[in-house]
């Protein structure tokens, strides 16, 4: 039974080498190619019409004559390509083709450099230093870069519920506070709007002290999508607007909170009723500040945030230590008098 | 509890067809967590009814066939216990639901039968009617739906003289729409707007204050067409109203008060599949359709609208990654005849939204047949080919329909073009090219080519050259000579 099987398989593998007419010249299979670069095939197939040369699935270059051979460019991808020659032959009523692949280049050793930034609110009766101040990140202690006493130019997003439960004057004082206090950013920030109700448009940009036209409010509300929808890697404040709960988001509390709490986004929130427990934990987590208010104090609310946040301190690290996950940060005065108010509790790695 | 299932008035709604989530994902969800929570035969047969429809109006006949016969099996089932304990009343629903389902399902003959039966058992009651006149108008007969919703009205408005209660005064209105549903599909579009004016201006009343309160509390916006609570039936017909409206004054020609109609429904729910469509279909803009795509990816009237639309905006474009800005680019992609570009998006839908009505026609349409260009059939040996001719070679390529002859003629085929090169290098009076578009269909050489002489990008330059081959939407060419355009 053995001889027979190994009869068969030296038949196929026969039939299989007197197929294969094309041969490769250059590359070879497994070969590394980059830039421009010849493909070269020889044949033993008589009568050629023309032999087609295509790259990745697409016609790179036909040659109608020998040497069968075109220049290409394979660019600076360090990826694998896969190279196949197709042979016509006898009034393109034959074709036989071979297939190599090469092989992909492998980059040097990367370094992933991750700096988390943590707003922060402190009181101090001095200027602070860098050195007043200790991080941990898990339990690890990490080494500060910058401690800044201004915030740096950031993107503004104001997240603000249509929802059908805004009416009563609600959305309209929300847009009026925003054209009426968004001055007080600094010019080369960035602002966005993203209204949502159980939908959440697309984030338009406005301009500082823009009348924001009238919205009619309707529909649920999908807070969580909202607020995930907006994460970038972008120094992104956002500033959410809402009367309450959430009805109709399509992401999970849990799911929402990790995508939001990154190194880079702070959520502060007013509320125009009674916070969700999500909120709180979004603003907390993010090193933001959650306030109620009602229509007629909301302008107020707003400026007093924004305030806040200009007159933030930033404090920057370069992680070390820590494995994906949640990674709890702790930030603890290393001299009396300083007080630290709030700072981001901490954030999701990847 | 007397409005348990406000009855099934809304199965005539034109052509309805939503911005990352399609606007019926939210009944849909609705109706799914109705099915799991409430046991009872209303629910369980509103539930599936209204799943039946909102799949119906996303492309999806297989998953709202499932839903109907479900409907169906729980009314014939309704029927039989109904029968057993001798309730002529629950017997007469039960038939009338069970003629529904039927006439959803298609089976015609049995529905009508059915619907005959129902009324013989109970003809009292306007619901037994307002049953009848949509079984009716599903069946294609708007006449006897007319006179049934007639009846309907006259035996509503009798119990609201008696007893002018909040459900009698939804009901009539229930009644109302139905018939002037009814009354529009038999060419009677005077009595019909005005009893649709009637129908709006009468649920925009101070009467409904205390249903518009609980919907504010609730937030609620969703849509049936089988409303369960006088919070739903009211959202649900004032929607269906204004949409009646705004589409019956669009078929007039009057734009300006259907664009009203459709903005007084998107001002209720920002995100209405039929309202956006109406927008977009009135004000021609792209952004209105990116809107309208967004609320519903799958409706055949929209897909033809933008069609029409595309036709005379070639440079649309498509962005973000809905599903919504997918089936754009797939229409887009088709206008400009990059068929290989359409058939990848197309797959990519597929993939995520399969069995899909829409997407299935789009491919038969795409799968046409290519014509064979007229050069390869006469056996020329020069050819100065159109782009459309070019567009079909390029499809013949990438669907390997070439017969070896037709390749042989390709392969000695002398073509020119005025063609617009994308960039240029020169050194040495030479000018380097690698590609460009002939008349909108892109092309390149193997490798970039110089020229003898300064010529710009961008300009029309007469080229002369070959086929070589194509790949995806682009042709690969063979430069055979390079001149200025006279």
């Amino acid at each position: 039974m053995k001889r027979i099987a190994l009869v068969i398989i030296n038949v196929l593998a026969a039939v299989a080498a007197q197929a294969a007419n094309v041969s490769f010249v250059t590359p070879q299979n497994g070969a590394q190619t980059i830039g421009p670069a010849l493909i070269e095939i020889t044949t033993s197939v008589a009568n050629v019409d023309r032999v087609e040369f295509s790259v990745d699935g697409a016609l790179a270059g036909v040659a109608r004559k020998p040497p069968y051979r075109i220049a290409h460019d394979f660019g600076t991808s360090l990826a694998a390509h896969s190279i196949t020659a197709k042979v016509w032959s006898n009034g393109f009523r034959n074709s036989d083709e071979a297939t190599i692949r090469t092989a992909a280049l492998t980059a040097g050793e990367t370094m992933n450099v991750e700096v988390v930034e943590v707003p922060m609110r402190v009181r101090s009766a001095q200027r602070l230093q860098a050195s007043d101040l200790r991080v941990t990140e898990n339990g690890i202690p990490q080494t500060i870069r910058e401690l800044r006493a201004d915030r740096g130019a950031a993107r503004f997003v104001f997240v603000v519920d249509r929802s059908l439960s805004m009416g009563d004057g609600k959305l309209d004082a929300a847009l009026r506070a925003i054209a009426s206090e968004s001055p007080l950013l600094r010019n080369d920030d960035r602002i966005d709007l993203v209204l949502f109700n159980h939908n959440v448009t697309k984030a338009k940009a406005i301009r500082r002290g823009e009348q924001l036209p009238s919205v009619p409010p309707s529909g649920g509300t999908s807070l969580r999508d909202a607020l995930a929808s907006i994460v970038t890697r972008e120094r992104t404040y956002a500033i959410v607007i809402t009367d309450g709960g959430d009805r109709n988001s399509a992401i999970s509390e849990s799911a929402a909170l990790r995508a939001i709490s990154n190194t880079k986004m702070i959520v502060d929130a007013i509320v125009l009723g009674d916070a969700s427990n999500f909120l709180r934990d979004a603003a907390t987590n993010t090193g933001g500040t959650l306030v109620t208010a009602d229509a007629s104090t909301l302008q107020r609310a707003l400026r007093a945030l924004i305030l806040d946040i200009n007159s933030r301190y930033t404090l920057d690290y370069q992680s070390h230590g820590n494995g994906s996950g949640w990674r709890s940060i702790v930030i603890t005065p290393q001299r009396r008098g300083i007080e630290i108010v709030n700072a981001r509790k901490g954030y999701y790695a990847r | 509890m007397r409005r348990l299932l406000i009855a099934i008035a809304f199965v005539a709604t034109p052509a309805f067809a939503q911005t990352t989530r399609i606007a019926s994902d939210f009944e849909i969800a609705q109706m799914q967590q109705q099915l799991a929570r409430s046991h009872d035969f209303l629910s369980q047969l509103s539930g599936h009814l209204n799943l039946g429809d909102a799949r119906l109006t996303r492309g999806e006949s297989t998953l709202a066939r499932r839903e109907y016969a479900q409907a169906y099996e729980l009314a014939a089932h309704e029927r039989l216990d109904a029968r057993r304990a001798s309730d002529l009343a629950r017997y007469a629903t039960a038939t009338s639901y069970a003629a529904l389902a039927e006439g959803k399902l298609g089976r015609d003959a049995h529905a009508f039968e059915l619907s005959e039966e129902a009324i013989r058992y109970e003809s009292g009651e306007a619901k037994t009617w307002n049953l009848y006149a949509s079984t009716m108008s599903l069946l294609g007969k708007p006449a006897k739906a007319a006179s049934a919703s007639r009846n309907a009205v006259a035996l509503a408005r009798r119990d609201l003289a008696q007893s002018p209660g909040l459900d009698n005064r939804l009901d009539l209105a229930v009644y109302e729409y139905a018939l002037a549903s009814a009354l529009n599909e038999t060419g009677q579009a005077r009595e019909a707007e005005q009893l649709l004016v009637e129908v709006t201006s009468s649920l925009r009343s101070p009467d409904f204050d205390f249903v518009r309160a609980q919907i504010a509390h609730l937030e609620a916006f969703e849509s049936y067409s089988s409303a369960r609570g006088q919070a739903a039936a009211y959202i649900s017909l004032l929607n269906r109203s204004q949409l009646r409206l705004a589409a019956l004054y669009e078929s007039r020609g009057d734009a300006e008060r259907a664009r009203r109609q459709y903005e007084n429904v998107l001002a209720a729910r920002s995100d209405d599949p039929t309202a956006l469509a109406g927008i977009a279909r009135l004000s021609q803009s792209g952004e209105h359709f990116a809107e309208a795509f967004d609320a519903n990816p799958f409706s055949l009237s929209l897909v033809r609208d933008y069609q029409r639309y595309l036709a005379t905006h070639r440079d649309e474009q498509a962005e973000g990654d809905s599903a919504g800005a997918r089936m754009r680019r797939v229409l887009i992609a088709m206008n400009r005849g990059d068929l290989h570009t359409a058939k990848t998006a197309l797959d990519q839908l597929d993939q995520q939204f399969p069995d899909n009505d829409t997407l299935r026609t789009l491919r038969a349409d795409l799968n046409k047949p290519s014509e064979l260009p007229s050069f390869l059939r006469a056996g020329a040996t020069t050819a100065t080919p159109s782009a459309s001719d070019l567009r079909s070679l390029i499809a013949l390529f990438n669907d390997d329909r070439l017969t070896p002859e037709q390749r042989m003629a390709l392969d000695k085929l002398t073509m020119t073009n005025v063609a617009q090169f994308d960039d240029a290098g020169s050194e040495n009076h030479q000018t380097i090219f690698e590609k460009g578009d002939i008349d909108g269909v892109r092309f390149r050489f193997s490798e970039p080519m110089a020229f003898n002489g300064d010529f710009a990008a961008h300009a029309p330059l007469r080229l002369t050259y070959r086929v070589l081959g194509a790949s995806n939407d682009e042709l690969l060419l063979e430069p055979i000579q390079l001149e200025g355009a006279r």
